[in-house]
């Protein structure tokens, strides 16, 4: 009942300001973590026999900078200060040292502090990566200017390599959670009939991570940034500025924020499906994130191991890459072992979304359900085998050249039956080509692109012509934009409605699409051609004779970039404005779960727990529904957003 | 249904002509080397292998959303066509057979053409990078350059590469031929140049650092020339430094008596960077043995033998880039050292 | 009949009459105690893979040599670990019976045999030939086995000192008078982890640097 009801004043509304307190107490316990944290490690230095902090040492040949060790050790106790701060204290070490919990505020307020309401972290999510997503744009733009002309001045060589290597990395993090920390969070729980994750508080600890990695990137330029890429390979990683470090610290937290959330997914999917719902009826979008659950879980570990020995090197003075003994290689394998599961944590939960906007908008079953299951398998299962061919031209022994080329050749069977089932569910269907199905559409173009050239590139001869080229940068733009972000606008597309009541206009969306689809292929398509005509990747100049192929290209990008802003103005009209349209619960006649509740759904999602008593891809077969409601009561109400 | 699998069969015909007739164009720039030549016949072999495949998908989905979309929101369902019959795995083994043939041919049939190491080049190179230049040496005549690669036609050169800072990698596009340069380690490539030219004539002629290694990353590269044989021999004697004892610039060392104790009388020297550096060492410390050496870091630049004083000994070594140097007696190294300042 | 009509229309929600009382109608339909134990485990599977990846790296730079460690040292810090470990299971057979004393006091032992074990790693990083340049700020000469022993010995105390700060959270929420027969799953999880950074010395960190 209403405090109303009950006899007591109503709350007062509360200030703007009060909703980011939890933020600024975040952030001011960051900082008072780092300071003790710093304290610490001057401590020790002095311990030692050394000066506490000498701001003058740099990472030169034979040093360990004391800057670096006190930022390392300060980060370390900055990082649960920063959890704690922002609402982990109340919710949860209070619980810990067995005192009463704070709660988390019900009104708007919830989406700024620790809420573990899964559908919250989703819209945490989306709104986070969606910004980090145009800010890293703006990143590639810049670039793009600089290369318009050969020798161009726009930015110094040391600039434009910083910018490269935050472009890499903020995309890289966005190819990675967005889709999963997004989509996956709100709809997976809803799509097998859920009420929330199987740890909503893990799954809470997993977002506020992000920022905590966010933060890092831009204050390592207060050091100098750094310009290694994100692939950050040591030595040049172990000798450059010392920004390097928060790189890797924080990417060694974004690491652990994935881990926690496979590790959510995982149990979630297999222990919290709805009575009815066999593995036979999980939507394939739920199965897509599934499998990229384990990847996120088991490989990510690697990354973070090689991120730490690379920090172990800098600040500790271990010679796992330097010095007597070390070995740059192994940085590349271990980091490799992970980045190469790492690219279908990207595309797995973007083929998912893409056959699922295919399905429901062609209003046929998804064609060879079992064998796209059976593919997410075994891509999962194969992606350990195939590192070594972004090593191919490394020096590593040649004994490896041969079989790293088999295994990668025969991942594209998995690939391949992704595209069966694609094909086969839009053939005779009845397509309603709204936004969603030309981004979903889209991707199976696109993406056509990306995997046929990889071919190239996992046949060691051509590889070592196209190794570190245009060629490369192509391919894979075309598998994560033209794959994985051309799902992300799908899905986008498609659960806004669901996700906000509100819907988006289809014809700012057709033209989003028509513009992001046009100029992505003019910007990369081109490029082939450039890294077949010798133009290596991370470069901030180039020879003359490539330079009306690079402004045609950097042309191309910025119009690629401007439908991004249409994108952006039609997501604000549409939440802002009194004049959009409402969202019924289902606005695509759809038969997944989440299509059975209000738009948006309510806090618990389904009233009762849903009966799942068929396939939700049972189009075309005449009656039988995806799931019903447990009867309880007798009144029949009808739900309206 | 066959009517319209029988017109998706007629576009990827058609798609498929017309995409291979579209592969004969020539895109590819000019190839200057043997494996290279290999390496674009084989993308040309991959290049119309993925035509049928792309054409494939691309008349299928173009013709689907064609032929069946509905104008605005369907009334109705598609056929519930689920994809349990024969057809995928129809396309699971026609599939996979594409992928074993494809890795086979042109996959591991080319590997080892490519890969392969000459054991015996007419013509051995080493190439070393540093941030942000790469230097070159010819060990069969001791010539070398920090300015050019040049390498005669029609022989076998044999690379060995290595770096001495961060990861590197050696790359000429007009060969096609790559591979990293790694501090700790010695990396090999080699093959046969098989026309003439230059930078100026052609942009691939260019020894470029293909992997990322700091600032200059994009700066870091080196006109490659192919020469006739008689072109390259004369290039080499011309690039040899030839070291006259006693030439070049003259600088005084002087060891006197208790000199194992007190070290050399000269605590530092300096030079310039352009001419041969001769140290006329006087060793005017009766009945001890000493030397004069010159040490780059951990690396010898040039030594005497070690003889007793009184006497004279000269050391002539070829021009130093500029930087600081260590002279010392190595039989004395803690004691009897100093500083070399070049400008 | 060849049109299908559409099925999914307007949802045809039947309210349940418990809707009102929330998600605790619904938390019960799920295995919370299946749930939490499959997290830990898929939790410390994954742990062991940082682990798997240190010892891959001391492998591919020392292949097997050995340093020269203190074999002695390192055989009593394995039996002290396995002490810890044993009396954390007792502590869990102590809570399971409702022993709220004998819990505590097992946890605090335990714990205390931690902090030893972490002191003798201390030993060992301090006296070890192959590590005095390890040191900083010296300019780094260490070896390949030292560069090695040093991460993965480190990244060992690392994790046991997590464990260290869960068992006296627990051990002083069970002082507070929380858990019981029917309700220990905090305990068991705690043990489990100690238990789980135990065998990680036991089956990767000790072998691999002592051993072989």
């Amino acid at each position: 009942m209403t405090a109303a009801a009950a006899g007591l004043r109503p709350a007062p509304r509360p200030s703007v300001i009060s909703g980011f307190v939890p933020i600024l107490r975040g952030l001011l316990f960051a900082v008072i973590g780092f300071g003790i944290g710093a304290v610490i490690a001057m401590g020790i230095r002095l311990a030692t026999g050394a000066q506490a902090w000498n701001p003058n040492e740099t990472s030169a040949v034979g040093t360990i900078p004391s800057t670096e060790q006190i930022v390392t050790l300060g980060f370390i106790f900055a990082v649960p200060a920063w959890l704690m701060g922002v609402g982990f204290w109340g919710t949860t070490v209070r619980q810990w040292l067995g005192y009463k919990t704070n709660s988390v505020p019900t009104d708007w307020r919830r989406y700024l502090t620790t809420s573990e309401d899964h559908k919250v972290i989703g819209l945490q999510y989306l709104s986070t990566f969606v910004v980090v997503l145009l800010v890293a744009g703006v990143g590639a733009m810049l670039m793009r200017i600089q290369l318009s002309q050969p020798a161009n001045q726009f930015l110094s060589p040391d600039v434009y390599n910083r910018i490269m290597s935050f472009h890499g990395i903020a995309m890289v993090s966005v190819a990675v959670a967005a889709v999963m920390g997004s989509f996956g969070n709100y709809f997976v729980p809803i799509m097998i009939g859920a009420r929330d994750m199987a740890y909503p508080r893990l799954n809470a600890l997993s977002f506020w991570l992000v920022p905590v990695v966010i933060v890092s990137l831009f204050l390592s330029e207060l050091l100098g940034g750094w310009d290694s890429g994100w692939t950050a390979y040591p030595p040049l990683s172990v000798r450059n500025a010392a920004g390097q470090i928060m790189f890797n610290l924080a990417i060694i937290v974004f690491g652990l924020s994935s881990i926690f959330g496979g590790i959510n997914f995982i149990v979630t999917v297999i222990k919290m499906r709805a009575p009815g719902m066999t593995w036979g009826r999980v939507p394939i979008f739920v199965w897509s994130v599934f499998a990229a659950a384990f990847l996120a879980t088991f490989f990510t570990q690697f990354f973070a191991a090689s991120l730490t020995m690379v920090l172990l090197d800098r600040v500790v003075g271990t010679n796992f890459f330097i010095g007597q003994g070390g070995a740059p290689l192994l940085y590349e394998h271990t980091f490799w072992f992970y980045s190469h599961p790492a690219v279908y944590i990207f595309v797995l939960p973007g083929f998912g979304m893409a056959l699922e906007v295919l399905a429901h908008m062609s209003r046929k079953p998804l064609f060879a359900y079992r064998w796209a299951v059976a593919a997410f398998i075994g891509i999962v299962g194969m992606s350990g085998i195939v590192w070594a061919h972004h090593m191919f031209v490394s020096g590593m022994p040649s004994a490896l050249l041969g079989p790293f080329l088999v295994t990668t050749e025969l991942i594209s069977i998995p690939t391949g039956l992704i595209f069966l089932s694609a094909l086969g569910t839009v053939w005779m269907g009845r397509l309603w080509l709204t936004t969603p199905m030309l981004f979903a559409l889209g991707f199976t173009f696109n993406f056509l692109i990306g995997g046929v050239t990889g071919i190239f590139l996992a046949d060691v001869p051509t590889d070592i012509s196209l190794h570190d080229t245009y060629f490369v940068v192509a391919h894979f733009h075309y598998t994560i934009i033209g794959g994985e972000i051309f799902a992300l606008f799908a899905a986008f597309y498609f659960w806004f409605p669901k996700m906000t009541g509100r819907m988006l206009s289809e014809r700012l969306g057709k033209l989003n699409f028509w513009m992001m689809f046009i100029f992505f292929n003019t910007t990369f398509l081109p490029m082939f051609w450039a890294g077949l005509h010798g133009m290596n990747r991370r470069i901030a100049t180039y020879q003359s004779d490539l330079a009306n192929v690079n402004l045609f290209i950097s042309i191309s990008a910025l119009l690629l970039g401007s439908s991004f802003l249409v994108f952006v103005i039609n997501v604000l009209y549409s939440l802002f404005s009194k004049r959009a349209p409402r969202a019924s619960a289902n606005p695509w006649k759809a038969r997944t779960l989440e299509w059975l509740v209000s738009s948006p759904p309510p806090v618990e999602n389904f009233p009762s727990t849903p009966i799942v008593v068929g396939s939700p891809y049972g189009y075309g077969t005449g009656g039988r529904p995806h799931a019903v409601f447990s009867i309880a009561g007798a009144s029949d109400e009808e739900v309206s957003a | 249904m066959r009517r319209h699998i029988a017109i998706v069969g007629l576009i990827w015909v058609v798609l498929t002509f017309a995409g291979l007739i579209a592969a004969q164009v020539v895109f590819q720039p000019a190839v200057f080397s043997d494996k290279g030549q290999t390496i674009d016949g084989t993308f040309k072999t991959l290049l119309i292998m993925s035509v049928p495949v792309f054409t494939f998908v691309i008349a299928a989905l173009g013709y689907s959303v064609i032929a069946f979309r509905h104008r605005g929101q369907p009334d109705e369902d598609g056929a519930p066509i689920t994809g349990r019959g024969p057809l995928p795995l129809a396309w699971f083994v026609v599939t996979s057979v594409m992928a074993l043939g494809v890795m086979v041919y042109p996959g591991l049939t080319e590997l080892p053409n490519v890969v392969h190491l000459d054991p015996k080049p007419d013509v051995v190179v080493n190439i070393q990078g540093q941030q942000w230049q790469w230097s070159v040496k010819y060990p069969q005549t001791g010539a070398k350059s920090n300015a050019e690669l040049v390498l005669p036609v029609n022989e076998k050169v044999g690379f060995q590469i290595t770096s001495i800072d961060v990861i590197h990698s050696v790359w000429i596009p007009a060969f096609r031929m790559r591979i990293d340069a790694v501090p700790g380690l010695t990396t090999y490539m080699s093959f046969t140049p098989t026309a003439m030219g230059d930078s100026k004539t052609d942009s691939g002629l260019r020894l470029q650092c293909s992997q990322l290694c700091g600032t200059s990353h994009a700066a870091m590269f080196m006109p490659v020339r192919v020469v006739s044989a008689a072109d390259f021999q004369a290039w080499q004697t011309a690039n040899t430094p030839h070291i006259e004892p006693g030439s070049g610039q003259q600088l005084a060392l002087t060891a006197s008596a208790g000199a194992a104790k007190n070290g050399f009388d000269e605590k530092a020297l300096t030079a310039n960077s352009t001419d041969n550096i001769t140290i006329n060492f006087a060793n005017n410390d009766p009945g001890t043995v000493h030397n004069i050496a010159i040490k780059n870091g951990d690396t010898v630049v040039g030594a005497t033998d070690f003889k007793p004083g009184p006497g004279t000994q000269v050391l002539t070594v070829a021009p130093l880039p500029p930087g600081t140097y260590t002279f010392l007696c190595q039989a004395h190294p803690t004691t009897m050292l100093g500083t070399l300042t070049v400008k | 009949m060849t049109t299908m009509p559409i099925v999914a229309a307007e949802p045809a929600l039947h309210v349940d009459a418990h809707a009102a009382e929330g998600h605790g109608a619904h938390e019960d339909e799920h295995d919370r105690p299946g749930i939490n134990r499959m997290g830990l485990w898929v939790f410390m599977a994954s742990e062991s893979c940082l682990f798997i990846a240190m010892a891959a790296a001391r492998f591919y730079l020392a292949g097997t040599t050995k340093g020269d460690v203190n074999l002695p040292l390192g055989i009593v810090l394995t039996l002290i670990l396995l002490t810890s470990s044993w009396l954390g299971y007792q502590a869990t057979g102590a809570i399971k019976l409702g022993n709220r004393r004998k819990a505590i006091t097992a946890l605090l032992i335990a714990s205390l045999l931690g902090v030893i074990f972490i002191a003798g790693v201390g030993v060992e990083w301090s006296t070890a030939a192959f590590g005095k340049d390890l040191v900083p700020p010296v300019s780094p000469q260490a070896t390949p086995f030292g560069t090695a022993f040093f991460a993965m010995t480190g990244l060992h105390v690392f994790h046991l000192i997590t464990g260290l700060v869960g068992l006296l959270l627990i051990a002083n929420l069970l002082r507070k008078g929380q858990f019981g027969p029917g309700d220990h799953w905090g305990v068991t999880a705690i043990v489990r982890y100690w238990t789980f950074v135990d065998v990680m010395w036991l089956a990767v960190v000790f072998p691999v640097l002592y051993l072989l």
